[in-house]
């Protein structure tokens, strides 16, 4: 348990981070049939935490420290990937006051960034542990 | 072992306690940091809606509703509508007292690009308006020309780049200052523009709004009054003299917003207070009630050597590193938990809400840490007394 509580705090952010894209802090909905902008970066936001939650799992499931570490890098590039994604990389709607803007990019910016500081953090120790392994 | 690290070694060795004192510290800190937030913002988002409004006196169509709808675009956001005849806003400009005056056109947009939502146009003339370029963020050059716009700073149209109303590309040309108010999400154009959206509203078929030209009706007039002017006067000779209007004092317009600016603001200052009266308290007992377990290893210290002052040091230091670790968890997560949501914040209460600058937030943030580590070291205080000034033969003969 102690040995994977980098990995499971992973787990569980990711999880959030997925389940909370299409539903507690979705983007805009549908008006008349059409989708707006931001729509794409929810899906892609579920996407890539779903990705997430899949390499955390295995950063679980896998005992090799080298692997467990290379998994968190790429928690992390994910992590800060999703970051990006509302606004930089996918446009969101074009008033501050919607939904997409009060609730869904703020919601993902805060779990990934935890996400980030959180694989950051499992991937230096990782990293150190996997050298001292050698 | 270092003497050094003796007092993180006794808060790793009582993990419970430590955590306790930890969360009490973070908890006091979230609710003085997110308090002050939250209160500097209301302050700022009001100062910055009266500056905003640069009128003395605002001039509406006669009704209670259209006061109301106008509250509503200020301060939510809320597209809105209301004409009265233009020839009022030539009455009010021959009335003494007035000094500038500037009439503006509401028009709502059916939808704009991407997204099915209203955005709220306000035609107004460049030459006598005294309200919107002063807020200018991004100034362009030149006056504004047909099909061109000004954007609030809540919309995501940047200067440079086009907005589509009614199927009329209108090319951002300046960007207004965040001000926290509804006028954030507005879009500002020359009455030439307007009248050309609603005629290629009609051409398109699109139910616009309004029908009525801004050749024949205003919507709003803001006025500037001569120096020395009682404005309460002002106000009464525009209701009186001009007919189908009513002439209301900007300040009057605030003060149900200043007061319920007022209500929260208490609130929160009474909440902080309790928190803090229970912090203090919690932590109080917390030391003290530690200070009567660690008499024999205080005693075994004095024995050992360990000065009065190096005892009290030892006892102030681990509350200053319990504190300040809370304390700066509490300022953290407030910071992802208030900072992130604040428009969501202002939508729900309905305030005009301007975060304090970034150097103000931070030195906020630094203020609420001082005066947490203070706390917990004033009730360590009492405390490090204590434990420096056991009695160190009873205590080891008589064990307690």
């Amino acid at each position: 348990m102690k040995k994977n509580i980098f990995g499971i705090a992973e787990i569980v952010l990711a999880a959030l981070l997925t389940v909370g894209s299409f539903t507690v802090f979705k983007a805009c909905g549908e008006h008349d049939g059409k989708y707006m902008a931001c729509h794409w970066a929810q899906n892609a936001v579920t996407l890539t935490g779903t990705v997430i939650v899949l390499l955390a799992l295995l950063r679980i499931l896998l005992s090799d420290r080298g692997v467990k570490a290379g998994l968190a890098i790429g928690v992390l590039l994910s992590a800060i990937s999703v970051i990006l994604i509302p606004d930089t990389v996918i446009s969101l709607c074009m008033m501050d006051t919607m939904r997409c803007h009060s609730i869904f990019r703020p919601a993902v910016t805060v779990i990934a960034s935890v996400l980030a500081a959180v694989s950051g953090a499992d991937s230096i120790i990782g990293l150190i542990r996997s050298g001292k392994d050698k | 072992m270092k003497l050094r690290e003796l007092p993180l070694i006794d808060i790793r060795r009582r993990p419970l306690r430590s955590t306790a004192l930890i969360v009490v510290a973070a908890i006091l800190s979230a609710a003085v940091f997110g308090g002050q937030v939250v209160i500097r913002s209301l302050q700022r988002g009001l100062d910055s809606l009266k500056q905003r409004l640069g009128a003395d006196i605002i001039v509406l169509p006669e009704g209670a509703e259209n006061k109301v709808d106008l509250e509503n675009i200020l301060l939510q956001g809320t597209p809105g509508y209301f004409y009265m005849d233009k020839s009022a806003a030539e009455e009010i400009a021959s009335i003494d007292g007035v000094d500038k005056l500037s009439a503006q056109y509401f028009l709502v947009s059916a939808n704009a690009e991407c997204c099915t939502v209203q955005v709220q146009i306000i035609g107004f003339d460049e030459q006598s308006d005294i309200t919107v370029k002063p807020w200018l963020k991004e100034a362009y050059e030149g006056s504004l020309g047909k099909n061109e716009i000004i954007v609030g700073a809540g919309l995501a149209t940047k200067v440079g780049h086009s907005l589509t109303l009614y199927g009329v590309e209108c090319r951002a040309v300046g960007k207004l200052e965040r001000t926290g108010t509804g006028l954030d999400t507005a879009v500002y154009a020359t009455n030439e523009t307007v009248r050309g959206l609603i005629k290629a509203s009609a051409e398109q078929g699109i139910a616009v709004l309004s029908r009525q030209s801004p050749e024949d009706v205003v919507s709003s007039v803001y006025i500037k009054a001569a120096e020395g002017t009682d404005l309460d006067e002002l106000t009464a000779a525009i209701n009186t003299e001009v007919e189908g209007v009513q002439a209301v004092r900007t300040k009057s317009m605030m003060t149900e917003t200043a007061d319920r600016l007022g209500v929260i603001s208490k609130g929160i200052a009474v909440f902080i207070a309790a928190v803090w009266v229970l912090a203090v308290i919690i932590m109080s007992a917390v030391f003290y009630l530690t200070a009567n377990e660690r008499k024999r290893e205080f005693a075994v210290l004095r024995v050992m050597g360990f000065s009065r002052k190096k005892l009290s040091r030892l006892v102030l230091t681990e509350a200053l590193i319990t504190a300040g670790a809370g304390a700066a968890a509490g300022v953290i997560l407030t910071s992802a938990a208030v900072l992130p949501f604040v428009n969501i914040i202002e939508q729900k209460t309905a305030l005009p809400l301007l975060m304090p600058k970034t150097s103000a937030i931070v030195s906020a943030g630094a203020a609420v840490i001082i005066t947490v580590l203070a706390t917990g070291s004033a009730a360590a205080a009492l405390s490090a007394y204590r434990l420096s000034h056991i009695d160190t033969g009873k205590i080891l003969r008589e064990g307690c």
